[in-house]
């Protein structure tokens, strides 16, 4: 997932170190380039707000599952819940565990697949206007 | 090169639920309870994809970015949801989201 560029520092194109985060080689540049900094930073500050986005994510589900229970949205808010909770453990992993298998990063397309079974589930089982109409719906 | 193949199968899958989203807003055969909810959802999984499409081509070291404007859209859509849709029956709704 983090494969940062390498960023050559201009005229003599030297890269001055090499740090790994994981099996991933990171090619370090000066500290003074402003524009290098935020290229290999940048993408562990999203991961790390993903990741606390993600927990407040989790609690709101719930909260919306609990609230939503009795209606139709239930169907919908319960694959939400688990697509949130797998997004944010994916995340979670991959900060906290540089050296994941590549399990876990397949734990992120599988949230993304739970969210398209929610949506799914939505348009397959909400009543429909048209039924309601018909008398033969809920 | 899994990787990738990842970000672009959950292009397609961001796809499906946009479709599935605009299909529950505009068929006009649903009892749609708070539309801004899956508008935002939809709108977010919509810029999920093309983000993670343009960063895979120009920036494939900051895919990280698309996915937290993914779960910012899915935060914004429940916070709005639950906004819109109070309860005053249980106890936690009126301390978590008093008006």
């Amino acid at each position: 997932m983090l494969r940062i560029r390498a960023c050559l520092q201009s005229g003599s194109s030297e890269i001055r170190g090499a740090l790994s985060i994981g099996n991933t080689p990171i090619d370090m540049c000066q500290p003074n380039d402003g524009r290098c900094m935020i290229h290999a930073q940048l993408p562990m500050l999203a991961l790390m707000g993903s990741g606390v986005v993600g927990v407040a994510a989790v609690g709101l589900s719930l909260l919306a599952y609990l609230r939503f229970r009795h209606t139709t949205y239930r169907r919908m808010l319960l694959p939400l819940v688990v697509s949130t909770a797998l997004f944010t453990a994916a995340h979670g992993l991959v900060l906290l565990w540089p050296t994941h298998p590549l399990a876990i990063d397949a734990l992120e397309p599988l949230a993304f697949t739970v969210l398209i079974i929610a949506v799914g589930r939505l348009v397959q089982l909400h009543p429909r206007i048209s039924e309601i109409r018909d008398g033969d719906g809920v | 090169m899994i990787v990738d193949a990842m970000v672009l199968y959950q292009g397609v899958v961001g796809i499906g639920v946009v479709s599935g989203v605009l299909f529950l807003l505009y068929s006009d055969d649903f009892v749609v309870i708070h539309r801004r909810f899956l508008a935002i959802i939809g709108v977010g999984c919509g810029a999920t994809v093309l983000s993670q499409l343009v960063l895979l081509l120009y920036w494939p070291a900051g895919i990280s970015i698309s996915h937290l404007i993914f779960i910012l859209s899915v935060v914004g859509g429940l916070y709005s949801l639950l906004r819109g849709y109070p309860t005053h029956s249980e106890p936690w709704f009126r301390t978590l989201f008093s008006r």
